[in-house]
């Protein structure tokens, strides 16, 4: 260790006497910046201006650097944080709608004079031939067969099989699906039938001579096997008068949108008498 | 070799005292041709420096410079000039331009002295209103010849025994 440490002394002592004339200049040179220092006059004013501007550059400069470094892990930190954020908002945003569904639900349910069930759709069936939606209510809370299911805008369908804790709604946009109908205006009955377009429906039965207007609104009508009267499908977006035959072409845009469907609500009373309450019809029409 | 060396140092000091003395009582009144002052001082820092070294030369130069500092109360500027002509005043020098010392010294004062004066003129003008060029002009170019003339002058008054005392040495050690 000791001879170590003389080596180091001894090629100190090397480079020394190597540059000693540089560092004996050096050592001047310093002592005469020194002695500058001490002055008071203009040319070490301006001079010592243009240094601390000069500093004040190179310190502004290197600031620049070391910000541009933090921005750059700032702005990796924020972006992290947007993402973050974005995720919290689209489950908010979730959660906000839900909400808004959920209260018009309540106020729906409370407003409607039969007792109903509330469900959510678990499945959407893809076959075109027997469109269904499953929901996640069953025999176990009340759900029974041919039990209609609507929401707070109109009819969705009917209970077409039921599980204990599942069951299956036959919706209107099925090729087997029937309900008797009436115009709200005229009172004129007919039956409405799926065509095969989205979120649209036929109005069969009404004889040509017969009024119906673009914007009559469509409800299940009093003959309904299945289905309580007055329950809104819909209201007819277009009436051809130029077809064979005696009835008009009559087509019905449904009240409910399908394609955004997710809570429905099932109506568990049957009694008729109740449903047929006058006003019954304008629970889905007074929110159009 | 001390005792040579410390001649060496006594004589050289000694020069700069009655170089000193000379400067502010003489030359700066009897050889001043209007403004145009020689400094005795610098001719000498650059012999130093020339014949003795780089390391010499600087601290003469610095000390040389200091001195006159204190005359003028502006500290530091003459000993910085004076230390950095000093130094690089050796780089002028080999064995074989001794042959031709007598007017190389001449020659390397004037170089010495321009830039001595470009340094000090240059600093004078900073923050003032003052124009480094026509003073650089006026007094640095004029003031270099004046330097130059008096280093040849002095240089063959200088006794031929003092300088083979202070001989050339290319390895910048002091052998004495």
């Amino acid at each position: 260790m000791h001879w170590k440490f003389r080596n180091l002394l001894d090629g100190l002592y090397q480079i020394i006497d190597i540059y000693r004339n540089y560092l004996v200049l050096l050592g001047l040179i310093l002592l005469s910046v020194f002695l500058l220092q001490s002055n008071e006059n203009p040319q070490l004013t301006y001079i010592r201006q243009r240094v601390i501007f000069i500093a004040a550059l190179l310190s502004n400069h290197t600031g620049d650097l070391s910000a541009a470094i933090e921005s750059a892990r700032d702005r990796n930190l924020l972006r992290q944080e947007n993402i973050e954020l974005a995720k919290r908002n689209i489950v908010l945003e979730d959660a906000y709608l839900e909400n808004v569904k959920l209260r018009q639900m309540l106020k729906f349910s409370a407003r409607f004079p039969l007792q109903t069930i509330p469900a959510q759709i678990i499945f959407k069936s893809p076959n075109p031939k027997f469109s269904t939606l499953t929901l996640n209510k069953g025999s176990r809370d009340g759900v029974r067969k041919r039990q209609s299911v609507i929401t707070d805008k109109g009819l969705v369908g009917l209970i077409v099989a039921v599980s204990e804790d599942y069951s299956e709604c036959q919706i209107l946009l099925d090729q087997t699906f029937r309900a008797a109908a009436k115009i709200q205006r005229t009172r004129l009955n007919g039956i409405v039938f799926w065509q095969g377009q989205p979120n649209e429906v036929g109005f069969y039965g009404v004889l040509k001579n017969l009024d119906v207007r673009v914007g009559d609104v469509i409800l299940t009508s009093d003959y309904s096997e299945f289905f309580l009267p007055n329950f809104c499908i819909g209201v007819v977006s277009g009436i051809n008068n130029e077809i064979a035959g005696i009835f008009k072409d009559i087509r019905v845009q449904t009240a409910v949108d399908f394609n955004r469907l997710e809570e429905v609500f099932i109506v568990t009373d049957t009694s008729k008498t109740a449903s047929s309450r006058s006003g019954f019809e304008n629970v889905f029409l007074g929110e159009q | 070799m001390r005792k040579k060396r410390n001649i060496l140092i006594g004589s050289i000091s000694l020069t700069a005292l009655s170089f000193y003395f000379l400067q502010i009582t003489f030359v700066n009144t009897v050889l001043a041709i209007g403004q145009n002052v020689p400094d005795l001082l610098l001719i000498l820092a650059i012999f130093v420096g020339f014949r003795l070294g780089p390391m010499p030369g600087s601290v003469f130069g610095f000390v040389a410079g200091f001195f006159q500092d204190v005359l003028t109360g502006f500290y530091g500027l003459q000993a910085l000039t004076k230390t950095l002509i000093g130094f690089f005043s050796n780089l002028f020098i080999n064995q074989r331009v001794l042959l031709i010392e007598k007017y190389y010294f001449p020659l390397i004062v004037f170089i010495g002295s321009l830039l001595h004066d470009a340094f000090y003129y240059w600093f004078q003008s900073l923050g003032a209103k003052l124009e480094f060029g026509s003073l650089f002009i006026q007094y640095g170019v004029i003031n270099s010849f004046y330097n130059a003339v008096l280093a040849f002058l002095l240089y063959l008054m200088t006794p031929k025994k003092f300088l083979d005392f202070v001989h050339y040495n290319p390895r910048h050690e002091f052998d004495y």
